[in-house]
């Protein structure tokens, strides 16, 4: 390989990183030198490839597992500025895996004897990796389907079966025919039972009750959660994708150490694992958006509202005081936090049980102002709303390829349609609100009402009507999440432990309360929440920021 | 047809949280399927049979094996043991679990008999039609329904379905859903509307039903605490046993009072943000 020429604080930093990655162990320093590889990226290869791994890797004693971790790093960015073909993606795959395969084989091992730290990664960076391996399997699983779907329409126009009678004779395009020949050849890149292996394995090292297991690999172990709950979400498993998170907010976990160097030292904060998610805030915002898909098409509208809620708030104030902007990658937050104000839009007109903020529900109706008012008026809104806001869902079958290249054939590989079954699953759902929202708005006019005049209300017939009686209690019949348990203990050292899924208990989304004795509804006033305490929590914040800002205040006499 | 070395529960779970799903679990977990409904089919109660308990992880982890490798689902076999999952999942509603299948088996799948009858059950049950849900359930009790063009031959498994389906387990199960639901919205109904409902003959029958659902008071736990979930009925009206769920709200509407937990939190958050 000819050598390639690059510049000395490109030799430096990749020197520096392993450094603290391999052998100090230095926090801060890890931090910074992260942030300096994306200027450096900026500067020497806007548009082009990093360095190989075989040219540096005399600036790193020929270290495999560095090389490997460089080698993701560097592709990451290969991959955002070229669009990938096949063969980048396949070769995606190998990095991954052999990246993986080295931070297991070094992984402490399950008799809980003492080994050396050998490897350490900050936080972000762990999680950065994590996102990006599910990011490049869920853009192979879409690239296969729609290379398969291209070769199938270009086999039907070919044999004759299209309309334009030029095409009719083309054979299969050369590319298309390439792609489908490599993928064909490798079909075991990023299959799923791999993809899952990994994530499973990370997460039982990282979260062993062993004592030798050092902070990398916890945080490795914390961030496969929620990329295994991203997964699972958009496999449409929602249950999993709810049951992942449990080992984030399980209230016995140990705490992590996060900071300092090497066995601890200055700067070094124990985190409980759902405070070491939220400190690094992509991770938080992946989190909450998928748990906020789960929950939502799980039929539990006050958990996904309240988790969505949280965070676009706290988005909302980020973006004002520019917090947000200086985090990596926040061009994208924008698009998330549509995308989630969308869900919130469904869940606001759904769920009559209100638990938005203000602040989110002016912006809900700001931005949705149109489609609520098509819904009100009894026009479809819904899918509009939930296909720009849902993931991109994907299926992780390997197609019959060969099927593709048989003209007449289906043009989506067997059952691959993920995101048109989620579609057509929420939509089902939707279907029975219309009529809900109708009655309701009837039933809190009346504090007893006959049946048959509520019936005639909703323009339908007694028989037609009592079901929806029973239905309307059974719609919004919920799980719900149970409420965070913070002992005095844990309050005063400013640890807030969450709760996992075994808390969930059975409640209702409705605002009313009614009930049918004979033939007469009768219904009782919503519970109203008296909430004081928020209004003087706030105040008491807002006075201890003022009282901060004045201390740093300079009075010249 | 179960196989002789079919799992136990407990065995199960293990594999399902010590294993990562592989191709490999399909055999033993299509045989645990087949002993679940083999359960509901049979006249044995849960306590007879601790082995075989219902286990949804189980159940949605084959139709998951089905989706990453099409070519396990082996055509007719897997489209019904596909129908038995959901069958078993019906029975459990309302809890989701129907739902949460059916983001996971593929529109095709789902609109392939015996799946497209039960689906249409769950939706009459979802939509609480439960007059109109009985004689659509009944038809997935003859082996021949649904029978695709050309076959002659009944399988194992689809005579499996039907055997639960005609069986006493599977309505008394729908049933004792069903009666739970309405009790949550009726504090009195009419006879006619709940015998319809629970696809039962006479009041006498009902009684006899419904001395075996039984419903906790408020507050309280302990089987001595429990009551059947009708407190009597009479010539034309069925009286559900008082819940909070179908009487009057006592007391006041407002939700007074901040609790510890709320307090703790907000104190919390306000200490680490001026940290």
């Amino acid at each position: 390989m000819a050598d390639e020429v690059f510049p000395d604080s490109v030799k430096d930093i990749v020197f520096d990183l392993h450094d603290v990655t391999r052998r100090s162990f230095i926090h801060s320093e890890q931090v910074i030198l992260y942030a300096q590889f994306r200027d450096i990226t900026a500067k020497y290869f806007p548009t082009s490839a990093w360095p190989s791994p075989s040219a540096v890797a005399n600036e790193c004693d020929h270290d495999p597992l560095y090389l490997s971790l460089y080698n993701e790093l560097t592709l990451r960015h290969l991959q955002s500025i070229k669009r990938p073909n096949v063969r980048d993606r396949i070769e995606g795959w190998h990095v991954y895996r052999r990246l993986f395969d080295f931070i297991l084989e070094e992984a402490p091992k399950l008799d809980g004897a003492h080994q050396r730290e050998t490897l350490y990664l900050i936080p972000e960076w762990c999680f950065d990796i994590m996102h990006e391996f599910l990011y490049q399997f869920q853009g192979f699983c879409q690239f296969r389907t729609t290379t398969y779907t291209a070769a199938s329409k270009a086999m039907l126009a070919s044999s004759g079966g299209g309309e334009d009678e030029l095409l009719a004779s083309s054979p299969l395009p050369a590319h298309i025919a390439d792609a489908i020949e490599v993928l064909n050849q490798n079909r075991d890149a990023w299959a799923i039972e791999t993809v899952l292996f990994y994530l499973h394995r990370l997460l039982s090292v990282g979260t062993s009750s062993a004592k030798n297991v050092s902070p990398t690999y916890r945080y490795l172990a914390y961030f496969s959660s929620v990329t295994l709950s991203r997964l699972e979400c958009l496999l449409g498993d929602y249950r999993a994708s709810i049951a992942a998170l449990d080992v984030i907010y399980n209230p016995n976990a140990e705490l992590i150490a996060v900071g300092g160097g090497s066995g601890g030292g200055d700067g070094e904060n124990m985190k409980s694992p759902e405070e070491l998610v939220n400190s690094v805030f992509p991770a938080r915002l992946s989190l909450t958006y998928h748990a906020g898909v789960s929950y939502l098409m799980l039929r539990r509208y006050k958990d996904s509202a309240s988790i969505l809620g949280g965070i676009c708030l706290f988005m909302q104030r980020g973006f004002k005081t520019g917090q947000l902007r200086k985090i990596p990658g926040s061009e994208q937050f924008n698009k998330l936090f549509d995308r989630m104000i969308a869900l919130l839009a469904i869940l606001s007109h759904i769920c009559p049980k209100s638990v938005l903020d203000d602040t989110i529900a002016s912006i809900v109706r700001e931005k949705h102002a149109s489609n609520l008012s098509k819904i009100e008026s009894g026009e479809e809104g819904y899918e509009d709303l939930f296909v720009f806001a849902c993931p991109k869902f994907v299926n992780a079958a390997v197609p019959d390829y060969s099927q593709a290249l048989v003209p007449g054939s289906p043009a989506m590989p067997y059952g691959q349609d993920a995101y048109k079954l989620q579609v057509h699953h929420f939509m089902n759902e939707m279907a029975a609100h219309a009529t809900l929202r109708k009655m309701r708005s009837y039933m809190t006019l009346y504090t007893s009402i006959k049946v048959d005049k509520l019936a005639s209300f909703n323009d339908m017939k007694v028989e037609e009507f009592e079901p929806w009686l029973i239905c309307f209690k059974n719609k919004l019949r919920q799980l719900e999440r149970g409420t965070v348990n913070a002992s005095a203990g844990n309050v005063a050292k400013g640890v807030v432990r969450g709760v996992s899924s075994a808390q969930d208990k059975m409640g209702t989304a409705l605002d009313i309360h009614y009930n049918v004795s004979g033939d007469v509804v009768h219904v009782d006033e919503a519970e109203k929440t008296r909430r004081f305490e928020t209004y003087f929590m706030k105040q008491i914040s807002t006075n201890d920021d003022i009282l901060k800002q004045l201390k740093f205040l300079k009075i010249e006499h | 047809m179960t196989s002789a070395a079919a799992l136990s529960h407990s065995e199960i779970k293990t594999m399902l949280s010590e294993s990562v799903i592989s191709a490999q679990m399909t055999p033993r977990l299509e045989d645990y399927v087949r002993a679940q409904v083999s359960a509901v089919a049979s006249t044995l109660v849960a306590s007879e049979s601790p082995d075989v308990q219902y286990c949804f992880d189980a159940n949605r982890t084959l139709i998951k094996l089905y989706q990453f490798f099409p070519n396990l689902e082996g055509g007719e076999t897997g489209i019904t043991l596909t129908a038995l999952t959901a069958f078993l999942a019906m029975l459990r509603f309302p809890d989701t679990d129907f739902m949460a299948l059916m983001c996971l088996i593929p529109e095709r799948v789902q609109s392939m008999e015996p799946c497209a009858t039960l689906v249409h059950c769950a939706e009459l049950l979802e939509a609480c039609q439960f007059v109109e849900f009985w004689p659509e359930f009944r038809k997935l009790g003859i082996p021949e329904y649904g029978a695709r063009e050309g076959e002659t031959v009944v399988s194992s498994d689809r005579k499996l379905l039907s055997n639960a389906v005609n069986g006493s387990s599977a309505s008394n199960q729908i049933r004792s859903n069903i009666i739970q639901m309405l009790a949550r919205t009726y504090r009195s109904a009419p006879l006619s509307k709940v015998l319809a409902a629970l696809d039962l003959t006479d009041a006498e029958s009902l009684h006899k039903f419904a001395s075996t659902v039984m419903v906790s008071a408020e507050g309280a736990s302990g089987s001595e605490n429990e009551r059947s979930v009708v407190e009597k009925i009479e010539a034309d009206s069925v009286t559900f046993a008082a819940s909070a769920d179908n009487t009057k709200r006592v007391g006041s509407a407002y939700k007074e009072g901040v609790s510890y937990g709320d307090v703790a939190a907000m104190i919390a958050k306000s200490a680490l943000r001026s940290q």
